[in-house]
């Protein structure tokens, strides 16, 4: 018996991409997709990195990025002989939903999941990825690998609702290839291989029918694969006619793709015909597939090169009781399916699930409940035993059918040549996970490991100058571009001598164009604030424009920091014509507007932004602005929280919330920030007591001894430090006579303007900035400063004496302007203090410290949290260097 | 084996109307799921059957 009456049918279609779905919706071809999207949710989903599919559906699965699911890679080293294994469902680490459902309960079918080999021991019925493809002629036995069917029992039933490519006619071949008459099937073997892939869809979907028919089941998932090799195979013949393919082949084979996406409608009208109006049902893809001008025309040098024509962004569809209907999702991500199947079932997510609950796609939102994680939770999942083996002759064949598929090449004859080929594409796979995931120094770690054994890729030198760049750690990421330049060089001359014809290649594309090389230096010089040098070389890439969306992309950011915004416009405009897809320009395209005071187009270039990555803090921070501006003060609150949820480092977005939460909302509770802070008190407490919160989203409090070059900072340093705090200092600048004992800086403060990440490393220690510099220290953190104030015209003579001492001018030779100049600076800086709320300022004057250093010390010990010892902070001051009196 | 019709199974269009099912098959039955496969495959033993009696009584 089945455990309750809510069901959930999850159909996966590996590649499905609305760019070919919208047409044939339009044209009345796809009705049943037609009718799931009028009836419920639909949207881009986002893939992850790399984009592999056994992966991809590993996280669709868990809810997890891959470094915490397992899977890794089509194939791997086999623990259990010498040779290798395609990844099954015992490489995968953590739980599926039907794993955690059979914990709960629940019936699960789970048909062709990619892993899912030998089938899982769940309650239900699990047909594992081995099941559909044919390796025999069908005169000869067609065997079903051992464990491909749980429950055994049901294993010849099963087997026997398989089609073999062979038993396929005329009738079946013709939809898709009207003029298969006109074809020599001996020659050309595209028609076999058609006959495959259509015949391997069959076999699925026949499975899956009889389990959704003849089962009792609360969850069923059945994994399509029929669109991914259909666009591997064919999307090139889609129309329109690339350039250079000749007509005769184009005409025959110009129907396949339509034809594929029509007959997986007329699949998916099946299931809706079969399930009832309170089972809910997803429909997802775990990437897209290029089918327009940015197909690729040849493949990159590369294993698993197949992967270079998938698109980022994916087809997500949910339908069901509660579910808001003919409405459009952003931000859905591969991570968020497992999350929200369990949150339909009512259970709680995994807090090490990656992915979160689709909310919005609710019409009523129930609370998310919460557990630590499913995978400590003791029970029978119906996950295999660590200990259980896969037969290697079964391996055997699945690899030959990804080998067959394009996903990898064959396997060295050499069985360690071929265990270390797995193993290195597997690590560098892992890598490619981490940098999707953020984690750059992780991703680093394993890079280094592979550079280290194979010096000579430029794939892995490129990726550890991103990783490098990613981590503003400028002059590795430039040595690993001068060592990719003379990696790429060595691979040009290995592939020119290379007698191996068996893949397509195109040498001077591949494996990576030199002008990449110039991108990424470019890039780097944006970030390090340099657009003009940046340009320079930008400007001179001769790159083929409908190649190169990110040449203009970096052009119209450089313009951005030279803050000539409608030049900007124009190239993120090009950028965008070239890949209307690309989030990052239209981001940028939304700034340059925004900068224009063109609201409303800003706003509908990040909301575009934002649906295509939804993990995407600055398109969100902008687009708050840009609602801020337009008076849409509640949407524009949510963008800043959406923000910060994000990336919580972009401290200028909680300064926008308590702004907008104090001036215009004034409705506190409605902030999802202070949802743990439960206050009676009144509007003004409430709004307080929110901006606390706010501040506590900062990375850390950080003190600061400031004010203007001789106003007695380094005395207030000196009395930190005896107090009982750690000083940020290298201690480069020694004392002299104007500062005797000492001047308590740090060299890379000077260079705030241009570079603040030293601020990461100050933690509990005092750090002296001049205020010149406080309006550069980044928003990401709280600041305690403590503002040393003197007389004008004592810190004028008292420089004035300094630099005498030191040479720099004569006596007696006073520069001019520096009181407006010193007394601008200080507006400036209370102007600033007063509008960040990052920032607390205790102003300390300089003659009181001399005068009475107790009670200042008493002061300044209070506003630091009373942990320092005032009494010997106090013995510092020496009221003898007061020498500037004036 | 379970479930699976040791007779062909009865394919309707949405007016309820029976449909033939074609000896050569069709993508609409492989749609279906497996009661068009097995319908087609059925249809193809009746007609094999059917060939093979005409041609045994051919012979004889």
């Amino acid at each position: 018996m089945s455990k309750k009456n809510k069901k959930v049918l999850l159909i996966g279609w590996d590649a499905a991409d609305w760019q070919v779905i919208h047409p044939l919706m339009d044209a009345g071809k796809m009705p049943a997709m037609e009718r799931l999207v009028n009836n419920g949710v639909m949207g881009n989903i986002s893939t992850l990195e790399p984009v592999l599919s056994p992966m991809l559906w590993s996280s669709i699965t868990t809810g997890k990025y891959a470094f915490k699911h397992g899977v890794h890679g089509f194939t791997e080293p086999d623990p259990n002989s010498e040779s290798i294994r395609p990844v099954s469902s015992l490489s995968r680490k953590a739980k599926g939903i039907w794993n955690i459902l059979n914990q709960n309960g629940y019936k699960s079918n789970v048909i062709s999941w990619w892993p899912s080999h030998p089938a899982e021991p769940i309650n239900g019925v699990m047909v594992s990825n081995f099941y559909q493809r044919a390796n025999k002629s069908i005169d000869k036995a067609w065997e079903m690998a051992k464990g491909t069917v749980h429950p055994e029992s049901l294993a010849e039933t099963i087997a026997a609702l398989r089609v073999h490519p062979q038993e396929l006619t005329e009738a079946h071949v013709k939809p898709f290839i009207p003029r298969l008459a006109e074809i020599n099937q001996e020659e050309d073997k595209r028609v076999e291989m058609f006959c495959k892939i259509l015949a391997d869809t069959a076999s699925v979907h026949s499975a899956g029918t009889w389990c959704v028919e003849n089962t009792e089941w609360d969850f069923s998932a059945i994994y399509f694969d029929g669109i991914d090799h259909f666009s591997h195979g064919f999307m090139k013949y889609h129309p329109p006619q690339l350039p250079g393919l000749p007509d005769t082949h184009f005409e025959l084979y110009k129907d396949i793709i339509n034809g594929a996406y029509i007959f997986h409608d007329m699949i998916l009208e099946r299931y809706l015909q079969l399930i009832d109006d309170d089972t809910y049902i997803i429909l997802v893809s775990d990437h897209g597939f290029h089918s327009d001008h940015l197909r690729l025309t040849s493949l990159p040098h590369e294993p698993a090169a197949p992967a270079f024509e998938h698109r980022r962004y994916g087809i997500f569809c949910m339908s069901g009781p509660g579910i808001k209907k003919d409405e459009t999702l952003t931000g859905v991500s591969l991570l968020d399916i497992a999350p929200t199947v369990l949150h339909l079932f009512g259970l709680p997510i995994g807090e090490d699930m990656d992915g979160k609950v689709l909310v919005n796609a609710f019409e009523e939102p129930q609370k998310i409940k919460l557990i630590d994680s499913w995978e400590n939770v003791a029970g029978n999942s119906g996950m295999h035993p660590k200990e259980m083996a896969e037969s290697s002759a079964d391996a055997k064949n699945a690899i030959d059918q990804l080998v067959e598929l394009g996903y990898i090449d064959r396997p060295d004859e050499n069985a360690e040549k071929a265990r270390n080929n797995a193993y290195q594409e597997n690590r560098y796979n892992l890598a490619q996970a981490y940098i999707g995931a953020n984690k750059h120094q992780e991703a680093i770690d394993v890079l280094l490991e592979l550079h280290q054994k194979s010096p000579d890729s430029s794939r892995f030198t490129l990726k550890l100058s991103d990783c490098y760049a990613e981590l503003n750690r400028n002059k590795e990421a430039r040595e690993m571009i001068q060592l990719s330049k003379e990696n790429i060089t060595k691979e040009r001359e290995a592939l020119k001598n290379s007698k191996n014809k068996r893949r397509k290649v195109n040498p001077e594309n591949i494996p990576t164009d030199f002008k990449i090389l110039d991108l990424k230096e470019a890039k780097i010089l944006i970030d390090e604030n340099k657009p003009k040098e940046a340009l320079e070389i930008l400007t001179k890439l001769d790159v083929s424009v409908s190649k190169a969306p990110n040449l203009h992309l970096h052009i119209g950011r450089c313009y951005i920091l030279l803050k000539k915004w409608k030049k900007a416009e124009e190239h993120f405009k090009t950028s965008l014509n070239i890949d209307p897809h690309k989030a990052t320009a239209l981001h940028g395209l939304g700034t340059a507007l925004l900068r224009q005071n063109k609201y409303e187009e800003a706003i509908e270039n990040f909301l575009l932004a934002i649906e295509h990555i939804y993990n995407f803090p600055f398109a969100h921070y902008h687009l708050g602005e840009a609602l801020f501006y337009i008076k849409e003060y509640e949407a524009a609150a949510n963008a800043f929280e959406v923000c910060l949820s994000q990336n919580p480092a972009i401290g200028k977005a909680r300064n926008w919330l308590i702004e907008i939460y104090t001036n215009h909302i004034q409705k506190p509770e409605n902030s999802a920030m202070i949802e743990k802070v439960e206050i009676e008190n009144n509007i003004e407490e409430k709004i307080e007591e929110q901006k606390e919160a706010i501040k506590r989203k900062a990375l850390g409090t950080i003190t600061v001894v400031s004010g203007l070059p001789r106003s007695g900072t380094s005395m207030m340093m000196q009395m930190l430090e005896q107090g009982g705090m750690d000083i940020f200092t290298d201690k480069k600048r020694e004392a002299d006579e104007s500062n005797p004992k000492g001047y308590y800086e740090h060299e890379a403060v000077k260079g705030t303007m241009k570079n603040n990440k030293w601020v990461n490393e100050v933690g509990d220690k005092a750090v002296k900035v001049i205020s010149q510099l406080l309006p550069s220290l980044p928003a990401r953190y709280n600041y305690k400063i403590i503002f040393m104030e003197r007389e004008l015209n004592e810190v004028i003579d008292s420089q004035h004496k300094m630099l005498t001492r030191d040479g720099k001018i004569k006596e007696g030779e006073y520069r001019t302007g520096l009181e407006i100049a010193f007394k601008n600076n200080l507006d400036k800086v209370n102007f600033w203090a007063t509008k960040n709320h990052h920032v607390e300022i205790l102003k300390i004057p300089y003659t009181a410290v001399i005068e009475d250093p107790k009670t200042q010390a008493e002061k300044i010990n209070e506003f630091l949290g009373n942990k320092l010892d005032t009494n010997k902070m106090a013995a510092v001051v020496d009221a003898k260097l007061y020498r500037s009196k004036v | 084996m379970q479930n699976i019709e040791k007779n062909s199974p009865i394919i309707k269009d949405k007016d309820g109307k029976t449909i033939e099912v074609p000896v050569e098959g069709s993508i609409g039955l492989l749609a279906l799921g497996y009661k068009g496969l097995m319908a087609w495959r059925m249809k193809r033993k009746e007609v094999g059957n059917l060939l093979n009696k005409k041609e045994n009584e051919q012979k004889k």
